[in-house]
């Protein structure tokens, strides 16, 4: 079983969580904030770089808002405010539409700017190209993973940046 | 004149503009086809990527953007065996690469999507001025919350959808019409 994030939704928690996915990612980007000494994550499903006039008061749904909500919620769950890491996937360009802006490419830099913003080390990413995305997150274990159509499921997280190393288990 | 007229005039403008789009589907498979299920709904975009069930499921999309007094989108969604089906009713079963696999998908698209909005544009007694088509093959929900990226763009929380699923009789399968106007609201006033 598995706990799905929808657009706009938020996930917070330690790792005694399920895994955590989210599907279909377009130009959406599918962010996860964890601290490696707690182990204590959070996730957010980003639509939008920044919020427009009349958008829903919806934080997560936002990467510059994101990013620094998901600090707070795991800090008063005791995570630590420094030292935090973060993977993202997703912020594709499925379409070419001249006359419209890529919204895929400006939610992944407005999400590299609240991290940097935030002191928050990105240390994977998988973004861009066009094509559609599924990230996974096992909170137990610290460890992200990416899947395409027609493609393999893949880790995404450096081996030096999960919370547990290849054989062990807390 | 009771406050519904408008409103069940546009529905019944857009029933038109489904029945033009299936005929044309028809004429291009040689299969009467229909329109079921059709349905008006205000779509949150959270709830977008799962509208025609699993998010992750893969489908060959074909995207009209609309410009001028129409703005939105227009994507025809086909289950990738359904569009290998399809093509191959088209061109014949063998012999056409990726290419022309592509571009056949593409003028499908074309065909039904100009059958439905040209419909829509005389009764309504407007412009639209659609795209060129672009056919993408991936998860329905990557399809579907880019294209509710651009609309949420607008700032509305919700936003009209009208769909509908093209049943060819005989054939066993089903293509999705999806029409996501900007706005449903004004064009109703336009009757």
């Amino acid at each position: 079983m598995t706990i799905a994030i929808g657009i706009g939704e938020h996930r917070i928690g330690g790792p005694e969580e399920r895994t955590w996915v989210m599907h279909g990612l377009g130009s959406c980007i599918g962010l996860v904030i964890a601290d490696p000494l707690t182990h204590i994550s959070g996730a957010a499903h980003i639509l939008l770089p920044t919020r427009v006039a009349g958008g829903p008061d919806v934080p997560a749904r936002y990467a510059d808002e994101a990013v620094p909500f998901l600090v707070e919620g795991m800090a008063r769950l005791g995570a630590r405010r420094r030292g935090l890491v973060a993977v993202m996937a997703g912020g594709a360009r499925m379409f070419e539409l001249g006359h419209l802006v890529d919204v895929g490419t400006r939610n992944a830099h407005a999400v590299r700017r609240a991290l940097d913003r935030a002191g928050i080390s990105l240390v994977a990413e998988d973004v861009g190209g066009r094509r559609g995305r599924t990230l996974w997150w096992e909170p137990w274990a610290g460890t992200a993973y990416i899947s395409q159509v027609g493609g393999e499921r893949r880790e995404l997280t450096p081996r030096e940046h999960r919370f547990i190393r290849a054989g062990l288990r807390s | 004149m009771s406050r519904t007229e408008p409103r069940e005039q546009l529905t019944r403008t857009i029933q038109g503009a489904l029945f033009h789009a299936a005929e044309a589907f028809s004429e291009l498979v040689e299969a009467a086809c229909s329109p079921t299920a059709s349905k008006i709904v205000m779509q949150n975009v959270s709830d977008l990527p799962s509208l025609l069930g699993s998010a992750e499921e893969p489908m060959t999309g074909v995207l009209l953007t609309l410009r001028r007094d129409l703005g939105g989108f227009l994507l025809l969604l086909l289950p990738t065996g359904v569009a290998d089906t399809l093509v191959a009713r088209l061109l014949g079963p063998h012999g056409w690469d990726d290419a022309l696999r592509t571009s056949t998908l593409g003028e499908l698209g074309n065909v039904v999507g100009s059958a439905f909005l040209n419909y829509l544009a005389d009764e309504l007694e407007m412009t639209v001025l659609p795209s060129p088509p672009q056919v993408v093959e991936d998860m329905v929900g990557a399809v579907l919350s880019t294209v509710g990226a651009y609309l949420a763009l607008h700032g509305q929380p919700e936003f009209p959808v009208i769909q509908t699923t093209f049943r060819a009789r005989g054939l066993g399968f089903g293509a999705y019409l999806l029409w996501l106007p900007e706005a449903l609201q004004q064009l109703g006033e336009r009757h």
